[in-house]
């Protein structure tokens, strides 16, 4: 079977700090791949391991994307090679851009049987990326994935809803986007990482893969830290048996 | 010479197209269209035309047309838009493969063709996702703001219960796709299916539960309809410039609230979390006009099949039902502490929640995790232990009634979201609430 694992890479949220006038700095962080996109790589791994196959490791952005230590982290979690659609055309862009972008890099690659996203990605979380990609490539595509067994020509996959649990079988080749649940991400060892680099990694940009710059379906008007919500923020300090006495009577009044 | 079709009276009802014994008759978008080489002048269309729209030939004037109809002995009133459409023909169009094309209700207000705002009802399961309400108490405001009209989408098999239910919330109009295919989830039908109404009814603005189903369904129809589609969005309005959607998502883990607009695309589209827009009112015995359209997708035609489902097993907290949650944050400490959390829960009724950072150290399962990246909720009363407050875990939690907050640190974010607060150590403070807590039922007081 052959497998390509999508992951994005965005900026360290630990890293992203708020500037007085409410916006976002990103000076001091530093490019990571998105958490969620860890479990999709790591389910890869975990198929390729029990049946037998390819798995890549495919992402699409501008040029800041092509980092060697990124590379490595990915190509140490199991992908055998790494494909990067790396482009300065391709900054900030948008989820149908996203899926645009990617679909034009899995065309390239050609053959798969089986494309892996994770839930969302760590900046913009919209979760939606996954969906339009299959839609744009015309497969069966399913989100919320907590569990996938692959056989011949088709995969039987979990997805987890809201109260229940449903067993769905698709037939390949297919896009699956799946929890942050269904697995443990490996921590890869040094041999792994050593490994890694001497895996081959193919960076295109949107030329050759034949996409012309994607245009945007939606705009961001502002962006800026939330308002405050208005509380009565009544803060009393101690843990003394009078002051949370005093504390537990004043909750008691305001809530029966 | 021809029959002849007056465009502005035809409501696309399809009898002409069955009547005619020559096949000459066709609908196309919604309007009957002659063929010239087939149409041999019977007549048949003209008399079975409900709405007089259809003549032997081009009358001169408005006059000239009356003569041309048989009127049957005025029989056939002259047709009005404005009013409900003849019993006979609602009925007609209820069996017929040709359901009624609402061809004037088809054409929108809004000068580039889309108007109207949609709720697509999320059903599964035998069960209506209570967002699907929320979202038309919130679809309504929005409706009222553009002047236009409040429907709703239901997809899915044996649905006309959830018509009534459709119209108790303020649905003005609903579109129905009733079809064994939609009996479970599956990407392909239900996108091709909303698809379907929306290529032809163009509704200005969509808007969807964030649940699984609209996480994976939305996704799809932007994308067949080449437009955006804004995700999780927690605040919706109109621009009273524009008559835009502003919609406003959190981003960068809720470091910031990000307002997206669809400028040139249509539909705009937006998922809305549960519990985030407030449940409107049930007002029993509204009606309104149900439009049904065929899926036209057979079984065998789509590639997915759902084996079997499992249910409530699933999960075993309902944080999103909660009406006191008791949450903790990695201030507890060790997993050991969370006994004294889950001491104050019991006593008080409540249910454990936590930050992810408290899901991520082991001490809770993820079905406990509240905010942006676990369950968005809104309790009569949140009380949160040992939670500095970090953004992420605000966005999940800020719409609680009340706040309450134990931290030792003074400038803990969470104080700034707090009805009360105390800053002390929670290993006081938390059992002596709960033994005060016990106390206070043991002797049935109230304060």
């Amino acid at each position: 079977m052959n497998i390509i694992t999508c992951f994005k890479v965005v900026p360290e949220e630990q890293d992203i700090t708020i500037k007085p006038n409410g916006e976002l700095s990103f000076e001091n962080a530093k490019m990571t791949i998105s958490n969620y996109d860890l479990n999709s790589i790591e389910a890869g791994a975990q198929l390729i391991e029990s049946i037998s196959g390819t798995l890549i490791g495919l992402s699409v952005g501008a040029l800041n994307i092509d980092d060697s230590k990124l590379k490595k982290n990915v190509l140490s979690r199991g992908p055998e090679s790494l494909y990067l659609l790396a482009d300065d055309n391709l900054v900030n862009m948008d989820t149908h851009q996203t899926a645009l972008a990617l679909k034009a890099a899995v065309e390239k690659i050609g053959d798969y049987d089986l494309i892996l996203c994770g839930e969302g990605s760590a900046d913009l979380y919209a979760q939606q990326v996954g969906a339009q990609l299959g839609e744009l490539l015309n497969v069966p595509t399913i989100n919320s994935i907590s569990k996938i067994t692959a056989s011949e020509g088709k995969v039987v996959v979990e997805r987890t809803l809201e109260e229940e649990v449903e067993t769905i079988e698709l037939a390949l080749p297919a896009v699956v986007s799946v929890t942050s649940d269904i697995n443990l991400p490996r921590i890869a060892s040094m041999k792994q990482i050593l490994a890694a680099g001497k895996r081959p990694s193919n960076i295109w940009n949107i030329n050759e893969v034949n996409l012309s710059k994607p245009e945007k379906t939606i705009e961001v008007l502002e962006s800026k830290a939330p308002p405050q919500v208005d509380r009565k923020q009544d803060i009393i300090e101690g843990d003394s048996e009078e002051i949370i006495q005093k504390f537990i009577e004043k909750i008691s009044k305001e809530l029966k | 010479m021809t029959v002849v079709v007056d465009n502005g009276k035809c409501i696309g009802c399809g009898a002409c197209v069955v009547e005619c014994p020559l096949e000459a008759l066709d609908l196309i978008d919604g309007i009957a269209v002659v063929d010239p080489a087939k149409c041999k002048d019977n007549g048949s269309c003209v008399e079975v035309c409900p709405t007089n729209a259809l003549a032997l030939e081009k009358p001169a004037q408005g006059a000239g047309e009356k003569e041309q109809v048989p009127s049957e002995g005025g029989r056939k009133a002259e047709f009005n838009k404005d009013e409900p459409l003849p019993e006979s023909i609602q009925d007609y169009a209820q069996d017929s493969p040709r359901k009624i094309v609402k061809a004037e209700e088809a054409k929108p207000k809004d000068p580039n063709g889309w108007s109207g705002v949609w709720v697509v009802i999320e059903y599964n399961h035998g069960e209506i996702a209570p967002v699907s309400w929320e979202l038309m108490g919130e679809g309504r405001k929005l409706a009222d703001e553009l002047g236009c009209e409040l429907a709703s989408v239901v997809c899915g098999n044996h649905v006309d219960h959830v018509i009534t239910d459709a119209f108790a919330y303020g649905a003005e109009k609903i579109y129905v796709i009733d079809d064994p295919v939609l009996e479970y989830y599956r990407s392909e039908p239900y996108a091709e299916g909303i698809t379907k109404l929306v290529r032809k009814y163009r509704p200005e603005i969509m808007l969807m539960g964030a649940t699984a189903m609209g996480r994976d369904v939305f996704p799809a129809v932007a994308t067949k309809m080449q437009t955006g589609l804004t995700a999780d969005c927690t605040v919706l309005g109109i621009d009273p410039d524009t008559k835009l959607l502003l919609q406003t998502r959190p981003a960068f883990g809720g470091n910031i609230m990000a307002t997206i607009l669809c400028k040139k695309h249509r539909p705009q589209m937006a998922t809305v979390r549960p519990r985030v827009m407030k449940m409107p009112e049930r007002i029993e015995g509204r009606q309104g006009q149900v439009i049904r359209e065929e899926l036209g997708i057979k079984e065998e035609d789509v590639l997915t099949k759902v084996v079997e489902f499992i249910k409530a097993d699933a999960k075993s907290v309902f944080l999103d039902k909660a009406e006191i949650i008791v949450a903790v944050g990695l201030g507890i400490g060790s997993k050991r502490n969370m006994a004294i959390a889950e001491e104050l829960a019991e006593t008080m009724g409540a249910t454990i929640a936590g930050t992810r950072g408290a899901v991520e150290s082991g001490w809770l399962s993820h079905d406990h995790q509240v905010g942006q990246t676990g369950t968005t909720v809104r309790p009569k009363l949140y009380i949160a232990i040992g939670i500095s407050g970090a953004i992420q875990h605000l966005v999940g939690m800020e719409r609680s009634d009340y706040i309450i907050a134990i931290n030792n640190d003074p400038e803990a974010s969470i104080f700034r979201v707090s009805n009360y607060g105390i800053v002390g150590d929670l290993n006081e403070v938390v059992p002596a609430m709960t033994a005060e807590m016990k106390k206070r039922l043991q002797y049935g007081v109230a304060n």
